[in-house]
């Protein structure tokens, strides 16, 4: 059996190639950026005293030909930005200062090989701990996913959502209980 | 140029993108993990893997010197290990299988907390076997425990 021609009107040509490998490979090789994925909202229930400094662990970086991945640096610049823009605490530290230390270690990013609208999910475990008495006050492992059109645009649409949702459940947390 | 000319030609483009050489390989502790106190794993078998990856985690792992057993996710008797072990892998075609992605992460067993994690992605020009791709992301969590252990002891 021949496969019908197109029709002489819409014969595509060369133009309709590069855009055609422009979407396949637009989502590829470039990392998933921080400010895309701060939230533009959020969902806070009171705000803590105190300054919160904020560790990232295994994130990746997007080397050439990769998919788009969430850089350690990446996602703290995120998590810092979202922070404060939230207010769930009035400050981010940095170096070893801070009252608070929130720790996420980026456990799995499940992303699909090629997509135009493409669904990744993104699991991660968060902790919270007094930096003076070191004691861990609360953890979680919260998973997130986003469906959007390009790979990049859905992978920072998982890290914002799961920034989003690991901000609220701190936000309802009593820790003027812990010290 | 015909629809079947630009079906091939846009197959060729995605072909030629996730057959390239990209290929990746992290592995992370968490924050307060302690992996000096893990010594026996237990490796939770996705009941769809055909291709037996639970046992080549396993083997990786007593190969490391470790006690490891692998199993369904909820065995009869409760398990007794310091770490669970769960993988996601991907598999993809060129001329022949191969596997694609791997990910690695030990969980608390207490509190399903995750205590560490790694990563390979290899396409067709750098693949490597099952084995070896287990090999490359175990190596990477240990190395990184080790690196962190030695931070620690400073």
């Amino acid at each position: 059996m021949t496969a019908a021609p197109w029709p002489r009107a819409r014969r595509p040509g060369p133009g309709y190639l590069l855009p055609g490998c422009i979407a396949l490979l637009g989502g590829c090789a470039m990392a998933a950026g921080d400010t895309a994925m701060v939230p533009a909202s959020f969902d806070i229930a009171r705000r803590h005293p105190g300054t919160v400094r904020v560790e990232v662990v295994g994130g990746s970086d997007t080397g050439a030909l990769d998919k788009p991945r969430i850089s350690d640096a990446a996602f703290t610049r995120a998590l810092a930005a979202s922070v404060l823009r939230s207010g769930v605490f009035p400050e981010v530290a940095h170096g070893t200062r801070g009252d608070w230390v929130l720790s996420v270690i980026l456990v799995r990013l499940d992303q699909p090989v090629v997509a135009i609208t493409a669904t990744v999910r993104l699991e991660a475990g968060w902790a919270l701990k007094r930096s003076d008495a070191g004691s861990t006050v609360w953890k979680a492992v919260i998973e997130s996913r986003a469906t959007e059109t390009g790979l990049g645009a859905a992978t920072e649409g998982a890290a914002r959502n799961n920034i989003a949702e690991g901000l609220a459940r701190i936000s309802r947390l009593d820790l003027s209980m812990q010290k | 140029m015909n629809a079947k000319s630009l079906l091939v030609v846009l197959a060729a483009c995605a072909i030629a993108l996730i057959s390239g050489c990209a290929n990746r390989a992290t592995g992370s502790i968490a924050a307060d993990a302690d992996m000096s106190k893990v010594r026996t794993f237990y490796v939770v078998k996705i009941p769809a893997d055909e291709r037996g990856v639970d046992l080549l985690i396993r083997d990786n792992l007593i190969k490391r010197g470790f006690q490891a057993t692998a199993g369904p996710e909820a065995p009869a008797t409760p398990v007794q290990a310091d770490a669970v072990v769960t993988y996601a892998d991907k598999w993809m075609w060129d001329m022949t299988m191969y596997m694609l992605e791997l990910t690695i992460t030990m969980k608390n067993p207490a509190d399903n907390f995750p205590l560490a994690t790694g990563n390979s992605y290899h396409t067709s020009l750098t693949r490597k076997s099952p084995a070896e791709m287990v090999d490359e992301v175990l190596g990477n969590i240990f190395a990184d425990a080790n690196r962190k252990q030695g931070q620690d002891r400073k």
